[in-house]
């Protein structure tokens, strides 16, 4: 079966129900499918019962360490009932009355430094996370915040109008020139995402490029010219419309991608390690322009520019979670994940010493105030945070 | 592991409370069990809320099972006793249990009676429990949800806080490297066997 159809499969919940005997519609749909398409029957009956498999499988995975722990919890319960007691009760006495004086010190303490910064080790909910926020700067050198400008046309430069058509998207497109031909000479517009931010364009040839926070696209109003070249800084996913006669090029960092028609994510924040471009369709050659250097990327693929360029099989999921607007953590060091959140709320990280490089896992939605990513990393136990207004700190 | 139906589970119930059976406990456990995350994921709590809940139902149960000979109802006990747990940790009022979840779920066929059915090789089996076993906690548990409790795209997207891409995608990423295992084991399976005949073919012909 091609994996096209697989995955849209699994995707079907009547395929699901169809497999689990959930209704009584699904089930005879799929049995009328097999018989008029039975080419397909054993692929299908193989599927289905890998996916009865799984289930059963991860179920009784499930039930069996749930009641292998509820049985640690009873057995625990049960031990305090020994000969311990009397000699703790004495001792609980005594503990109660230190415990009562120091709480009556700390009062009194705390009454006499109002001023004092309240610590404390549950995150700062009010940290809300990043919206859909920009600032367009035009060729004359216009300056317009996006999150405050009203839905609608923006700008009309030189036949070339830019419109805001939603909340985090505007789009390029060219009205009817009365007077006069198209401009030949581009002039640049660039949008500029703060951290916190977020910001979708649509260029004037129909191309798609989505920003993450502190992120930049610098592009030309009206691709005249042989090539459609743009200038990038942080992380954007571009989505290029095709056209043979003019290649697309995304310059940033020390390398210049240049594509056809293709789907691709280009990482290139200074602060990370590695500027990584992750191509999930079509192709592209990237150019290192420091040595060189040229690669073809094919899909699937990740290319990390460092003194050479890697090529490496890409995590797409983990590449594109930030379009998806989830965080998804695999096996990832803490600074790294820092550095993540630090974009998207727009906060200032701080580390106690030896906890960089603890790695973790998870995903949680982007949507959420940084509590929820913060709970999660702490939930494991090994490091907490403090948080002082917009600055976290994370301790042992 | 046989699905036992509301009734069997009347003399289980009665079983556990009256001694110390054990057996009979974990009879109740397992059927609870996943009940209780299917209705705790239906109404969008989180994994570790649910989780706890029922750990706390069955710590409770256990310890007080003298008491609880003379619940009729075991069923609507249960259930009423793990609501409010969870509602207690949402900080939430009661609310009425809808009966018609009780029914559909008794009615429609378990997956351990569909896995019986399917006649599934033994030596693949083994294979994928191992496999399933080794995947990631968070795979295992949207492959639970989606393929043992059947809960929709949608209510894991929102039960799990995460999007439902990423749900698609982790699904069909862990669906994908278990089916390329299990026609890798097939195949290295099958030369195996082929060589194997090959060379006893070979000896007898030696032998002649």
């Amino acid at each position: 079966m091609q994996e096209h159809n697989f995955r849209a499969l699994l995707k079907d919940e009547s395929f699901v129900n169809y497999c689990l005997k959930s209704n009584r519609r699904d089930i005879e749909h799929w049995e009328t499918w097999i018989r008029e398409n039975p080419e397909h029957r054993q692929q299908l009956v193989e599927l289905k019962q890998l996916v009865i498999s799984m289930g059963f499988h991860t179920a009784n995975g499930k039930l069996e360490e749930s009641y292998h722990d509820l049985k640690s919890r009873i057995a625990q319960k049960q031990q305090p009932e020994k000969a311990h007691d009397r000699f703790y009760r004495g001792w609980l006495k005594y503990a109660a009355a230190v415990v009562i004086f120091t709480s009556v010190a700390v009062l009194w303490y705390n009454q006499k430094k109002p001023d004092a910064q309240q610590l404390s080790n549950t995150p700062n909910t009010a940290i809300t996370p990043g919206g859909n926020k920009a600032m367009l700067t035009l060729a004359d050198g216009l300056k317009i915040s996006l999150a405050d400008a009203a839905k609608g046309q923006l700008k009309n430069q030189a036949g070339i109008i830019v419109t805001k058509t939603a909340e985090g998207e505007i789009v390029y497109t060219s009205a009817a020139v009365t007077n006069g031909s198209a401009p030949t000479v581009n002039s640049y517009n660039s949008i500029e995402t703060p951290p916190g931010g977020q910001y979708k364009v649509i260029l004037p040839d129909g191309s798609k490029a989505w920003l993450n926070a502190a992120s930049s696209l610098k592009y030309p109003t009206n691709f005249a010219g042989h090539e459609r070249r743009v200038l990038m800084t942080g992380e954007v996913y571009f989505e290029i419309a095709k056209n043979k006669h003019k290649p697309f090029l995304v310059v940033s960092a020390g390398q210049e991608i240049a594509v056809l028609g293709t789907h691709f994510n280009v990482n290139a924040y200074t602060d990370e390690p590695a500027a990584r471009t992750t191509l999930l369709e079509g192709s592209v050659r990237m150019v290192s322009l420091k040595t060189k250097e040229t690669v073809l990327l094919k899909p699937g693929q990740s290319a990390e520019l460092l003194d050479h360029i890697a090529i490496t099989q890409a995590d797409i999921d983990k590449e594109m979670a930030w379009k998806n607007g989830d965080f998804i953590f695999k096996d990832e060091t803490l600074i790294s994940i820092m550095r993540k959140v630090a974009r998207w709320y727009n906060v200032d990280v701080a580390f106690q010493p030896g906890l960089t490089s603890l790695k973790f896992d998870g995903m949680v939605s982007r949507s959420r105030n940084i509590s929820a990513v913060l709970n999660m990393i702490a939930s494991t136990g090994k490091v907490h945070f403090k948080t002082e207004g917009r600055r976290i700190t994370v301790m042992k | 592991m046989a699905h036992l139906k509301g009734e069997d589970l009347k003399d289980s119930w009665l079983s556990f409370t009256s001694s110390n059976n054990e057996p009979a406990f974990y009879a109740i456990y397992s059927h609870y069990f996943h009940y209780l995350n299917l209705i705790g994921n239906k109404r969008s709590f989180q994994e570790d809320k649910i989780k706890d809940s029922i750990s706390d139902v069955f710590l409770y149960l256990w310890e007080n099972r003298t008491n609880l000979q003379h619940i009729n109802n075991h069923h609507n006990y249960i259930v009423t006793s793990f609501l409010r747990k969870l509602q207690q940790k949402k900080g939430m009022a009661i609310e009425e249990m809808a009966e018609s979840e009780t029914l559909s779920w008794f009615t429609s066929p378990s997956v351990e009676e569909l896995y019986i059915q399917q006649y599934i090789d033994e030596a693949v089996s083994e294979l994928l429990k191992e496999k399933v076993d080794q995947l990631a906690d968070k795979q295992r548990h949207l492959i639970y949800q989606k393929f043992y409790l059947g809960l929709s795209y949608q209510e894991i997207a929102v039960g799990n806080d995460i999007s439902i891409n990423t749900v698609y995608n982790t699904i069909y990423k862990a669906t994908s490297k278990l089916k390329s295992l299990i026609s890798k084991e097939q195949e290295t399976f099958l030369s195996l066997a082929l060589g194997l005949t090959t060379i006893i073919i070979l000896f007898f012909f030696q032998r002649q």
